[in-house]
């Protein structure tokens, strides 16, 4: 479904991004790890089109993205950003619509189909009751729903999400990181035969949300994709401790895989 | 998406501006009474003699000099409001004023230049100040973008510095050139200052071209306006061409603030209070925003003009000095308020 194949990209002649490869099936939620600096918001600015490539291509169903003009490739391909980025004086309702840019003209008038479009995305993401609030009334976990939301109205198969759990609390990080799970594993009931299931590419910071709601993980060093698999596969104290360029040790407790310091505190301060 | 208010809105802007345009008809040297205007429009609409105009004077004088007069501000402040909404929406901020920006002051340049080479007074002689008033509007804005640019953003003091900066630069150009050309510098500084219109209707048959492209233009780019809020990147990733989008609106915002002030000279904060007032009160959709502000600028610029032409009659204040009256304590507002909340 996303076909990356060794994308190389960055400002200025220094790349940030080197010769990054890799393929996705629909329907999978990859996490993107790494210390900061590593590439991992400048691969969602590449793949997302913002940032032009220096080499390499993406293809997302087959399609070359990098080089459609920007109405087709964000009916492909959607971002979901950090919150805190939202013109405070549009309502929820208004936010959620400019989702539909990619499939409106110049005029943005919005269809019915539209509207049932917008419905749903609010619906989705519980935003229904919240649909005339103003951006600026809103809690940090509501704006991250909203930024879903949109994204969700963009009915791109690729969701993009940078860092989306950083400003938020443990509460609103499980509950977003639910909902993005739902995308890419969508219930297979009755009425929703139909869902096509999202392809998720995450940043993130928080190494212990992954193991429960990511399929698959990818490890950043330096612009460079060092691993990828499944989060038991990549989550190894001895990669995770020199990217990280600290002693992790890694817990498997009940199903989960955490990452916690290495040395325990008497070891640090003896 | 606010639906529940959809008519009201241009309702209200309507009736303020109907009674905008009754006024400035009614008001001046001559004062029509209100029953007499009355009777003369009705009168003249069914081609019949009115009853308290005997003589046509009433008639002549309004459709020689007060019409053509109204039209030409409402045009006139229409552009600047819708302008200024437009540069608002493009730049990101409050302030963004035609004026405030220095492209008023560019245009005024290119005009100046435009007027000392000697152009017939015909719609086609006419339409030559505008167009360098708008090369002149064009080269600014790129100045003024390039000075104030910080990365991908631009911060509002970098913004109104520049402005003032490249403002003033121009406008000791165009100072150095009118006294070049004495014998044109009186007429040439109450131009300036938004005072002497040009009357009769051949202005405004050359202005109307640059207004429909100009202000028709602007009513159309509210949604690419609107998804630019949330910044270049995310404008892109919904799929805005951002570039022709910044493109379309510059050049649509500076023709129309160009043939203002070719036509009225430099008139300042219309462009700033007018779109502020309706996003206070309608908020930030510039589909909605845009239009509204052209019909609120007419209005307030028909209401400016009317206090310009009686508050020491039958002296007449340049309508620029009224404008600016009113407006750079309502601008020194918007700098205290932006700065106490962030709620752009």
């Amino acid at each position: 479904m996303l076909e990356i194949n060794s994308i190389s990209a960055g400002y200025g002649n220094k790349p940030i991004l080197r010769d990054v490869s890799l393929h996705l099936e629909a329907g999978c939620v990859l996490a993107l790890i790494g210390p900061n600096g590593c590439g991992k918001t400048t691969f969602i600015r590449a793949v997302s089109g913002v940032l032009p490539l220096q080499s390499g291509e993406v293809r997302i169903q087959g399609h070359d993205v990098t080089r459609m003009p920007p109405q087709q490739r964000a009916r492909m391909v959607s971002v979901v950003p950090q919150a805190r980025s939202i013109p405070a004086a549009f309502t929820a309702e208004e936010v959620v619509a400019m989702g539909r840019t990619p499939h409106l003209n110049w005029l943005g008038k919005i269809s019915a189909h539209d509207q049932e479009v917008i419905d749903e995305a609010l619906e989705k993401m519980d935003l229904l009751h919240l649909r005339e609030r103003t951006v600026n009334e809103l809690s940090g976990g509501e704006q991250q729903r909203l930024f879903l939301a949109r994204s969700l109205a963009q009915e791109s198969p690729l969701l993009l999400m940078d860092e989306p759990t950083t400003h938020l609390d443990l509460q609103y990080q499980v509950n977003l990181m639910q909902r993005v799970y739902q995308l890419a594993h969508p219930l297979k009931t009755a009425d929703s035969i139909n869902v096509k299931p999202h392809t998720v590419v995450i940043t993130l910071h928080d190494l212990n949300l992954i193991s429960s709601y990511a399929d698959l993980v990818g490890l950043m060093v330096n612009g460079r994709l060092v691993s990828l698999g499944r989060p038991a596969e990549v989550l190894q104290s001895d990669l995770l401790s020199q990217a990280y360029n600290l002693p992790l040790r890694v817990i498997h407790e009940q199903g989960l895989t955490l990452v916690a310091p290495g040395d325990l505190p008497e070891n640090i301060t003896g | 998406m606010r639906k529940q208010h959809t008519l009201p809105p241009y309702l209200i802007v309507v009736v303020i501006l109907f009674a905008a345009a009754l006024l400035s008809v009614a008001v001046g040297s001559v004062s029509i009474p209100l029953n007499t205007l009355g009777n003369v429009i009705v009168s003249a609409l069914q081609q019949k003699p009115a009853a308290l105009d005997p003589n046509g004077v009433y008639l002549k004088i309004i459709t020689d000099l007060r019409l053509p007069h109204m039209l030409l501000l409402m045009l006139v402040g229409a552009a600047l409001a819708g302008s200024g909404g437009a540069y608002q929406g493009l730049f990101r901020n409050p302030l963004a004023d035609p004026f405030l920006i220095g492209i008023s002051s560019g245009a005024g340049l290119g005009a100046v230049i435009a007027m000392l080479i000697k152009s017939p007074y015909t719609p086609a002689g006419l339409m030559r100040v505008p167009l360098a008033a708008f090369a002149g509007g064009v080269v600014t804005v790129f100045i003024v973008t390039m000075l104030a640019r910080v990365g991908r953003t631009v911060p509002t003091t970098n913004l109104i510095l520049a402005g003032v900066a490249v403002s003033s630069f121009t406008s000791a150009l165009t100072s150095g050139l009118m006294i070049q050309s004495m014998g044109e510098v009186r007429r040439a500084l109450v131009w300036l200052m938004g005072g002497s219109m040009m009357t009769g209707w051949q202005p405004l048959l050359g202005l109307l071209p640059y207004m429909v492209v100009g202000l028709g233009g602007l009513v159309l780019i509210g949604h690419p306006l609107n998804v630019l809020q949330f910044g270049e990147e995310q404008a892109a990733q919904l799929g805005i061409n951002v570039q022709r989008a910044r493109w379309i609106t510059i050049l649509l915002a500076t023709l129309s603030t160009a043939a203002a002030v070719a036509f009225t000279g430099i008139i300042g904060f219309v462009g700033l209070v007018v779109p502020h007032i309706i996003r206070l009160v309608w908020g930030s959709d510039y589909r909605r925003l845009i239009p509204l502000s052209m019909l609120g600028g007419a209005s307030m610029l028909l209401l400016s003009d009317v206090v310009a032409r009686t508050i020491i009659a039958p002296q007449e204040v340049p309508v620029g000095i009224v404008t600016a009256l009113l407006g750079a304590p309502f601008f020194l507002w918007i700098l205290k308020r932006s700065k106490a909340q962030n709620y752009w």
